[in-house]
C-alpha cells in the first residue's frame, strides 16, 4: 500500500458514509491506512505496545472527528496524519520528555532547495532500529518530513496538507531533513 | 555505497496481520456501538424526523420533497414514515419502510449511486434479520406468553434475498450504462464486493443461530447467490484493475478473487463428501467423472490464480461450480429414478434431506444441497428436466 492512496471521488464518497454511520467505510478507510499510520508512529515512538495503543486511538479519534457533522474535512490522509501528531506530541508531554522543536522561520527564510541536486549515496547500511534513533534526536518536523516524504513517497502537496504548511515550506524543509540526518548517520558511523 | 533515499523507502515496517485483525475487530465494534449510542441519543422524533430527511439526501431536492410527501399522505403522516424507520419484514409499517427506500432509487439518476444505495439496502435488510432473530431468541429465552412466530425469520430472509436480486439488477444495468466512467464503476464494485464479505460474514452468523430447518435452507440459497454475484463483481473489478481504473492493488485483488475460488474449492470438497455418503446406485461412474471434472478445474482456477491470470481464475470457478450444479442434477435424476422423491414422501425424507449428508440438518453448518422439497401427493418429476432449485451452502 505505500505510497498508495484513495482517489478524491472514493475519499469524498467514503467521508459522506462515515458521516452517515457507516462502519463499513471505516473499515475501509482503516485497511487503506493503518500501514501508514502504523510506520508514522512506529518510526517515532520506542515501545511497541504504545504505539499499537495510539494506532488504535487514531482511527477511533478519526471516527468521532468526522461522524461530527460540525466538522469539515477534506482529506482522510491529512486528518490521520495530524492526528497521530498530536497523539505522539501527546504522549511525549505525559512521559515528561522533552522534544526537539525548530525555529522554522530561521531555517526556511532564504533557503533554496538544492534537494535535487544533492548527491543521495551514503556509505552506510540502514535498519531500522538505526533510523529510529537518528530520527529521535532530530527535531519533530524534520521526522514528520523524513517518513512522509522518503518513507512514505507521499507528494509535497500531501505532507504540507497533513502538517499545515506552504509546499514550498515542506521542499525545502524535506532537503534540510535530508542532509541533517545523512550527517547524523556519518557521525554515528 | 547505496542512496541514502532508497534505503529509507525499502525499510520494511509493517504491523503485524494478528494485530491490524484484531484491532480492525476492535474498531469495528467500537464504532458499532457509538453509532447505537448516537442513535438513541438523538432518538427525539425531531431529530429522527431531520435525520431522515438528511440522510435521504433530498430535503434540497424539490423533486425529494413531492415524493416524500406522497409517501408520507400514503402512510398517513410523516410520523409514520419516522417510526417506520425500525419496522422490520413482518411489522405493519415494514411497507412504508421499503416505500421510502424505493423513494430514493427515484431520486437519484446514476447507476453507480443507484447499485450503492441498493447495496446499503440488503445490509439494511440483514440488519433487519439480525432484529427478527433477536427477537425471537428473547421470546423463547423469557419463556414469554407471547406467541414466537417461525414464519416472521422466513419472511425476514426472504426480504433479503429479495434485496439480493434487486443490487443484481442495478449492479447489471450499472455494467451496460456506456455513460459511468470506468473509474466509478471500479470504485462501485470494490464497494460492492467489501460489502458482500461483510454480509456474507454476518449471514453465516444468522444461519447457525436459526434453528427453523426451512429458514435454514432458504439462507443457504441466499449465501450461494451472494457469493454468484461476488463472482460478477470480482470480474468487473479485474477487469478495471487490467485497464488501471480500479483503486486497488494487484496483491489485495489476487486475496478477494483467491478467497471467491476458495469458497468454490470447499464447495467441491463437501460435495465430494455427499457422493461419498450416498447410496451405491448413486455412485456411478459419470458422477465420478463430472466430480474429478469440477476438482481438475478448480485446479486449473488456482494455477491461473498463482500466474496473475484473475479472469481465468474466476472463468474457471464459475465453471467448476457449474459442473457442481450439473452433479446435483445427475444425483436428483439418480434418486428419482430409484423412486425415492415420491410426493407421497414425509418432508423428514424429502430431496432436501436425501441429499443433505448432515444428520443434523437444524445446527448444521457444513455445506449442504438443497432440492426444493416435492410437494405432498403430487409431485412425478420429470425425469428429464432439471430440479426446480438446488443449491450449495458454502459456509465455511
Amino acid at each position: 500500500m505505500k505510497g498508495q492512496k484513495m482517489n478524491k471521488h472514493q475519499q469524498d464518497r467514503e467521508l459522506r458514509k462515515i458521516q452517515d454511520g457507516d462502519e463499513q467505510s471505516f473499515g475501509k478507510v482503516y485497511d487503506w491506512y493503518v500501514d501508514k499510520i502504523y510506520r508514522y508512529v512506529f518510526l517515532k515512538i520506542g515501545s511497541k505496545e504504545k504505539v499499537e495503543e495510539i494506532v488504535q486511538d487514531v482511527f477511533l479519534k478519526f471516527w468521532r472527528f468526522v461522524r461530527d457533522k460540525e466538522n469539515e474535512v477534506k482529506d482522510i490522509n491529512a486528518l490521520l496524519y495530524s492526528i497521530a501528531k498530536s497523539m505522539i506530541a501527546d504522549y511525549y508531554r505525559s512521559a515528561g520528555e522533552n522534544i526537539i522543536s525548530l525555529d522554522e522561520t530561521m531555517m526556511i527564510e532564504d533557503e533554496t532547495s538544492e534537494e535535487e541536486t544533492m548527491s543521495d549515496d551514503i556509505d552506510i547500511s540502514l535498519d531500522i532500529e538505526k533510523v529510529k534513533g537518528v530520527l529521535k534526536r532530530m527535531p519533530q518536523i524534520y521526522q514528520d518530513v523524513i517518513i512522509m516524504k522518503f518513507v512514505e513517497e507521499m507528494e509535497h502537496s500531501e505532507i504540507a496538507e497533513a502538517l499545515g504548511k506552504e509546499e514550498g515550506n515542506v521542499r525545502v524543509l524535506a532537503h534540510r531533513a535530508l542532509k541533517q540526518l545523512r550527517e547524523l548517520l556519518k557521525s554515528d558511523d | 555505497m547505496t542512496s541514502l533515499r532508497e534505503q529509507l523507502k525499502n525499510l520494511n515496517i509493517e504491523p503485524g496481520a494478528e494485530w491490524k485483525k484484531e484491532t480492525r475487530n476492535f474498531l469495528m465494534s467500537e464504532v458499532k456501538k457509538q453509532r447505537t449510542v448516537t442513535g438513541n441519543q438523538e432518538s427525539g422524533w425531531l431529530e429522527n424526523f431531520v435525520n431522515f430527511f438528511k440522510i435521504s439526501r433530498l430535503a434540497w431536492r424539490p423533486v425529494g420533497v413531492v415524493a416524500l410527501m406522497a409517501v408520507f399522505v400514503l402512510g398517513g403522516s410523516g410520523f409514520v414514515a419516522v417510526a417506520s424507520r425500525n419496522a422490520v419484514p413482518g411489522d405493519k409499517l415494514f411497507a412504508v419502510k421499503r416505500a421510502m427506500e424505493k423513494v430514493n432509487y427515484f431520486m437519484v439518476t446514476d447507476t453507480a449511486h443507484k447499485t450503492e444505495l441498493a447495496s446499503a439496502v440488503l445490509g439494511t435488510r440483514v440488519n433487519d434479520l439480525q432484529k427478527v432473530l433477536d427477537q425471537e431468541t428473547k421470546l423463547i429465552a423469557a419463556d414469554s406468553q407471547e406467541q414466537t412466530n417461525e414464519e416472521s425469520i422466513m419472511v425476514a430472509v426472504k426480504e433479503v434475498s429479495k434485496q439480493i436480486d434487486e443490487v443484481n439488477e442495478k449492479f447489471t444495468a450499472m455494467q451496460s450504462e456506456d455513460k459511468e466512467s470506468g473509474q466509478k464503476v471500479a470504485a462501485t464494485a470494490l464497494d460492492l464486493n467489501e460489502k458482500i464479505r461483510s454480509y456474507k460474514e454476518e449471514l453465516k452468523t444468522v444461519k447457525e443461530k436459526v434453528s427453523d430447518s426451512e429458514a435454514n435452507k432458504e439462507l443457504d440459497k441466499v449465501l450461494d447467490r451472494v457469493e454468484d454475484i461476488n463472482s460478477e463483481v470480482l470480474a468487473v473489478l479485474v477487469d478495471k484493475h487490467s485497464k488501471g481504473e480500479a483503486p486497488i492493488e494487484a496483491t489485495d485483488l489476487a486475496m478477494r478473487v483467491g478467497e471467491h475460488v476458495r469458497q468454490v474449492e470447499t464447495k467441491i470438497e463437501t460435495v465430494t463428501d455427499t457422493v461419498k455418503t450416498q447410496e451405491t446406485e448413486v455412485k456411478n461412474s459419470e458422477l465420478v467423472a463430472k466430480m474429478s471434472e469440477a476438482t481438475e478445474t478448480i485446479k486449473k482456477a488456482n494455477e491461473a490464480l498463482d500466474k496473475n491470470e484473475y479472469l481465468l481464475a474466476l472463468t474457471l470457478a464459475k465453471d467448476s461450480d457449474k459442473i457442481l450444479e450439473m452433479i446435483f442434477g445427475s444425483i436428483y435424476e439418480v434418486k428419482n429414478d430409484e423412486g425415492q422423491v415420491k410426493g407421497a414422501e414425509s418432508e423428514a425424507t424429502s430431496t432436501v434431506d436425501i441429499v443433505k449428508p448432515v444428520v443434523d440438518n437444524e445446527t448444521s453448518t457444513t455445506t449442504t444441497k438443497n432440492l426444493e422439497p416435492a410437494e405432498s401427493g403430487q409431485i412425478e418429476p420429470e425425469p428429464e428436466e432439471e430440479p426446480a432449485e438446488f443449491q450449495v451452502n458454502i459456509l465455511q
